[in-house]
């Protein structure tokens, strides 16, 4: 029932192309917050434990107490995010970075995807598309 | 240093949280946690061997001049343990998964009335769990004597704080007071009037963790619950306590009046009636009995036991006991060990055995009609 509405990419593998989608974004998304990033920003890797940020992402978890220090920027990064989540979206997208705004963009693209709605995957895709040309 | 009684001689008491359970109140009883890091050290799951042995050597003297080391009847490296022994303290709740799986420089701690666990290098470096029985008041009391001990322990260790976040935790969301009160409730009206009602998810939603009590794995649910106080954020946070304790309160209120519910209600007694007929026609003519079986019946017998469903000559406070002591035997570890059930089959028929002569035997319970108790 729900095939009539989907693109030809989406009818393929769905879980792929969400897949590729968020990789593709996440790498860019990286780089971008790399330019911007504070001294905290740079550490990705606890030099006292050696605990990795790319595994903190992944657990959840932190490998020692230094951590807090090491990964700072990351717990920070929370509330800026919660800050913003407020505005109504037309005003929250004339403030977000491109970053920002595409890493919104996939979540709403997940969670459509979820509800199994392709034709708004559809239309998100499309802008995701358009923020990254 | 290390004290070890054999695991299976703690095993002729149950612990305490059990002995406290099958009062006809809700709120049967509570643990405090209290847990903390050294600085300097990584968190167990990030550690080696090596660090969770300094660890432990720094925690050991420290808790010898807090908490009088003679109390202990179990003091182990859990490397120490046989496998078997290890799963029986898991069944009891007297060791956690993580514990039982990890290597060398793990330790647990035990006291001669099993009511304090001490957990080095589980998921954080020290872990203090103290059960106490009692209502709403004793469990505010609980969590301010918990705090204190937390102080003298600072005054000893190095622990990890920081002026932002408190006390530092390996899941930083844990971050905080680092005290928790987990409440144990009691709850068969509610099970029994909302049948697909789950807690668990209602109270995650307020920040509580629910777990099932004496149950260990997704399918043994009882009617007793765990429910953890959410993370503080900052230190002397009351709000978040304040809300806690109403949730506990309005849940004792509603577990109140769906027990009362059920007696003006004929056909919710009907119902009930039956299930209570079943299940002790499961306690006492089966010939196999599952523990997750176990744990409905018995929900189903101390309701009937509450209500007059069932009735008994031995006093009240020995009824709770034999039935405290029946929920440990019949744990598959300990049935295993002690009464040598080694297949599955021979266990179920062990523990139907044991249950039997405690239902014919010990308690000598009479079964009463409807008509009789309503
Ligand atoms: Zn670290």
């Amino acid at each position: 029932m729900a095939e009539h509405f989907f693109p030809e990419e989406l009818s393929g593998d769905i879980e792929k192309f969400i897949r590729e989608m968020i990789t593709e974004s996440f790498g860019q998304n990286n780089d971008e917050e790399g330019e911007n990033r504070t001294e905290a920003y740079e550490l990705t890797e606890c030099p006292s434990c050696h605990y990795k940020l790319a595994d903190f992402r992944q657990t959840g978890l932190l490998g020692c107490p230094d951590c807090y220090k090491a990964f700072a920027a990351e717990f920070e990064g929370d509330s800026e995010e919660n800050a913003t989540s407020v505005d109504t979206p037309d005003q929250a997208n004339q403030e977000l970075s491109i970053a920002e705004q595409r890493e919104r963009l996939e979540r709403m693209l997940r969670y459509a995807v979820q509800r199994e709605n392709y034709e708004e995957a559809a239309r998100l895709r499309d802008q995701i598309k358009s923020l990254s040309s | 240093m290390m004290k070890i009684c054999h695991p299976l001689d703690l095993c002729s008491e149950p612990p305490a949280f059990v002995r406290s359970c099958g009062g006809s109140s809700v709120l049967v009883g509570h643990n405090t946690l209290m847990e903390f890091n050294l600085s300097g050290y990584p968190f167990p799951g990030w550690s080696e061997a090596r660090d969770r042995r300094t660890v432990a050597e720094a925690i050991l003297p420290a808790l010898d001049r807090i908490l009088p080391s003679d109390e202990w009847v179990l003091q182990a490296e859990v490397q120490q343990l046989t496998r078997e022994e290890r799963m029986l303290l898991f069944e009891r709740e007297q060791l956690t998964s993580t514990m039982a799986a990890r290597e060398d420089g793990v330790h647990v701690l035990l006291n001669r009335a099993q009511d304090t666990c001490v957990f080095i290098n589980d998921e954080e470096h020290l872990l203090i769990q103290t059960y106490h029985p009692g209502g709403l008041e004793d469990l505010k009391r609980a969590r301010e004597v918990a705090l204190a001990d937390q102080q003298r322990f600072l005054k000893h260790l190095p622990v990890a704080f920081n002026k932002k976040a408190g006390m530092l935790f390996s899941d930083p969301y844990k971050s905080g007071e680092g005290v928790w009160v987990a409440a144990l409730v009691y709850l068969p009206g509610i099970m029994q009037t909302y049948r697909n009602y789950d807690l668990a998810d209602s109270m995650s939603e307020l920040g509580i963790l629910c777990l099932p009590a004496l149950s260990h794995t997704k399918n043994e649910k009882g009617d007793m619950y765990w429910l953890c106080s959410p993370t503080t954020q900052d230190l002397g946070d009351d709000a978040t306590y304040d809300a806690f304790f109403r949730t506990i309160h309005e849940l004792c209120d509603r577990e109140e009046e769906a027990r009362h519910d059920i007696m003006r209600n004929t056909l919710s007694l009907h119902f009930l009636n039956n299930e209570m007929d079943s299940a002790f026609a499961t306690l006492t003519k089966k010939k196999s009995l599952s523990y997750r079986d176990l744990l409905h019946a018995f929900s189903m017998l101390r309701i009937g036991l509450a209500i007059g469903k069932f009735t008994t000559d031995t006093p009240v406070q020995k009824v709770h006991q034999l039935i405290a002591r029946a929920y440990t035997e019949a744990l598959p570890t300990y049935l295993q060990l002690a009464r040598n059930g080694r297949t599955r089959k021979e266990r179920r028929a062990l523990r139907a055995s044991i249950i039997k002569s405690l239902i014919n035997d010990e308690l000598r319970i009479h079964t009463h009609s409807i008509e009789e108790i309503s």
